[in-house]
């Protein structure tokens, strides 16, 4: 299918991206790593942890900015819109790469991490795993789906702006309607699971790396808790559904190449 | 290879062009012309104004064309002294017409001729 | 029917009119000049009919349907400026057109790298602005369309190269689809018009066979652009 030529070549052409990244990370953790040499064991596994931490947070967050610029400058540009592929594919296969880079980025990461903090607290990895086999694997995949949302959304104003200048009404529309519910989607979320107060345990524990890597407390780092309150998850569920079809359609229908 | 002057029908031009070769005898009787797409690449012009050019040389009786072959130089001799004398007889109008204008007679002209006959290449 | 149809054809950016009440058709086997001044509407009238504009009013069928992203398949543009990233070697973007668009002739491309003295491991960013023109060319014709929209195909490149284009262009002519090549360069590519558009500002001022605007006006298409604009 079209799809996957699209893929192919989205992929072949962020050869140098992907490798940069990669060693760019890997870099970073070596630094830490001889760091720890030089400076003899004053390098803990909070701070190690904190670098991390710092590290994937920032190639997630660049990652995600260079996805919604490709959809600018690469994407809505002549050779992948001349194709005979109905147009929401392009805008689709964006959005998946962005989904398989945050993954990679996130997996990089953690593989790196295990393997440094292992080094310092050795038992790091088996309770690592514990948590893992615990349910937290789920809570991380939410996460990783979390980061594809923010592309989800932020694509909107980037769809926005390549309306054809004479849909002046609808992209107003778009752009309000997204920033209403950038600001409002928590308090939102909030009303609903108290309207609604229904939860289900799905013993997702919490990644509160004190449990993990015990000693001392200096980097206080704790991932927010995550709400498995029903309504507010499909309220959360469906706008990303809501969204994702919304540009689909908007990327089919009208979309000009200027 | 060829310029062509744009102000004049292409087509006219290069039928002409092939009348030409054809009094030279570059191109004999009998002789096979090149493809339409051939001649156009390098004439470096449409392919349909060499397709009409042929249609027009067609009807005027001097190249015949075979479907599936191509097109031939038609072999007959009376025809090709006619192309001669109609190519020939234009320029000769014209010429005339011009002589005429300066008020050369016909005697004078006579003279002229000889006297610059050979002197021209 | 003709390949091409387009009738009482609109185009507005906001309040600015592109385009205005444009109606011409185009056959199979004819290669047709649209000339006109910078900013006249050539590239927005080629790009509606490729699909990367939608029309404000009137309609374009091409091939006797509407206009949607199946028509690509069957449309070939060629813009004016180069279309392909610059991570691509000519290899890369030859197998891109090979798997995206049925019917793309490889050999056909070949010989044109060839004929343009190009070679398929060169990256599109080592080469000059005039050889990746050569390139997006050869891909443009080389595949199998019933619509050929050449966009700018001379500008910026130097005589010597122009020429080879053109050839390139007239080597490659099909008589089962359409060209339509937009210039302002009108001397180099009168004589392999069959027919010649004006615009201007949007509107078509002229639409007429080249051999009948030598016959009628006794002058050259491009003496005739000269006096008309």
């Amino acid at each position: 299918m079209g799809m996957i030529n699209l893929l192919k070549y989205g992929i072949l052409g962020k050869k140098k991206y992907y490798l940069t990244l990669f060693l760019s990370t890997i870099g970073v953790y070596f630094i830490l790593f001889m760091g720890h040499y030089y400076f003899k064991n004053n390098i803990s596994p909070e701070f190690a942890f904190a670098i991390s931490f710092l590290v994937m947070l920032v190639s997630l967050i660049l990652n995600i900015i260079f996805n919604i610029m490709s959809l600018n400058t690469e994407d809505i540009r002549y050779l992948y819109y001349s194709v005979p592929i109905n147009p929401k594919y392009i805008y689709l296969r964006r959005m998946l790469m962005g989904l398989f880079e945050t993954i990679f980025i996130f997996l990089l990461n953690m593989l790196f991490m295990t393997m440094i903090i292992q080094f310092l607290n050795p038992i790091f990895k088996d309770q690592l795993i514990n948590y893992l086999q615990r349910g937290g694997i789920f809570t991380l995949l939410i996460y990783n789906l979390a980061m594809e949302w923010i592309i989800i959304i932020c694509s909107t104003f980037v769809i926005a702006s390549n309306l054809p200048s004479e849909k002046d009404i609808l992209r107003y529309l778009l752009n309000v309607m997204t920033i209403l519910y950038l600001l409002f989607n928590d308090a939102l979320r909030s009303m609903l699971s108290r309207i609604f107060p229904y939860n289900i345990s799905l013993h997702m524990p919490q990644f509160n790396y004190e449990s993990i890597i015990t000693g001392s407390l200096r980097y206080n780092i704790n991932l927010p808790k995550f709400n498995v309150n029903i309504a507010s998850t499909i309220f959360y569920i469906l706008t990303f559904i809501f969204f994702l079809v919304l540009n689909s359609y908007l990327f089919e229908k009208y979309i000009e190449i200027k | 290879m060829v310029d062509f002057d744009e102000r004049i029908p292409i087509y006219l031009q290069i039928m002409d062009l092939i009348k030409k070769k054809i009094i030279k005898g570059d191109l004999k009787g009998g002789d096979k012309l090149p493809s339409v797409r051939e001649l156009a690449v390098k004439l470096k012009v449409n392919p349909n104004t060499v397709q009409r050019v042929y249609q027009e040389l067609e009807r005027e009786g001097i190249i015949v064309i075979v479907r599936g072959t191509g097109a031939f130089v038609v072999s007959d001799e009376k025809k090709l002294k006619e192309i001669k004398e109609s190519l020939a007889g234009e320029r000769i109008k014209n010429f005339i017409k011009e002589m005429k204008e300066i008020n050369l007679s016909k005697e004078d002209l006579d003279l002229l001729l000889s006297k610059y006959w050979e002197e021209v290449n | 029917m003709g390949v091409l149809e387009i009738k009482g054809l609109y185009k507005y950016y906001g309040k600015k009119c592109a385009l205005k009440n444009v109606n011409l058709t185009g056959d199979f086997g004819e290669i047709v000049g649209l000339f006109g001044p910078n900013g006249s509407g050539k590239t927005t009238l080629l790009k509606l009919i490729v699909g990367f504009l939608r029309p404000s009013s009137g309609s374009i069928r091409v091939d006797g349907k509407d206009i949607d992203h199946n028509t690509r398949a069957i449309v070939s543009f060629l813009p004016d400026n180069n279309l392909l990233p610059l991570w691509m070697t000519i290899k890369d973007a030859f197998n891109f057109y090979k798997d995206f668009f049925p019917g793309f002739e490889e050999k056909r491309f070949k010989d044109l790298i060839d004929y343009f003295n190009l070679s398929m491991n060169r990256k599109v960013k080592e080469l000059s602005k005039g050889e990746q023109e050569k390139v997006c060319l050869s891909l443009a014709i080389s595949r199998k369309a019933k619509i050929y929209l050449l966009d700018e195909p001379l500008g910026g490149i130097d005589p010597a190269s122009r020429e080879r284009i053109l050839t390139g262009i007239l080597k490659n002519y099909r008589e089962d689809s359409l060209m339509i090549i937009s210039t302002h360069l009108i001397s180099d590519v009168e004589s392999i018009a069959d027919r010649v558009i004006f615009i201007s500002q949007g509107e078509i001022l002229l639409n007429e066979k080249t051999e009948k605007i030598r016959e009628e006006k006794k002058m050259s298409v491009d003496e005739l652009f000269r006096k008309t604009f």
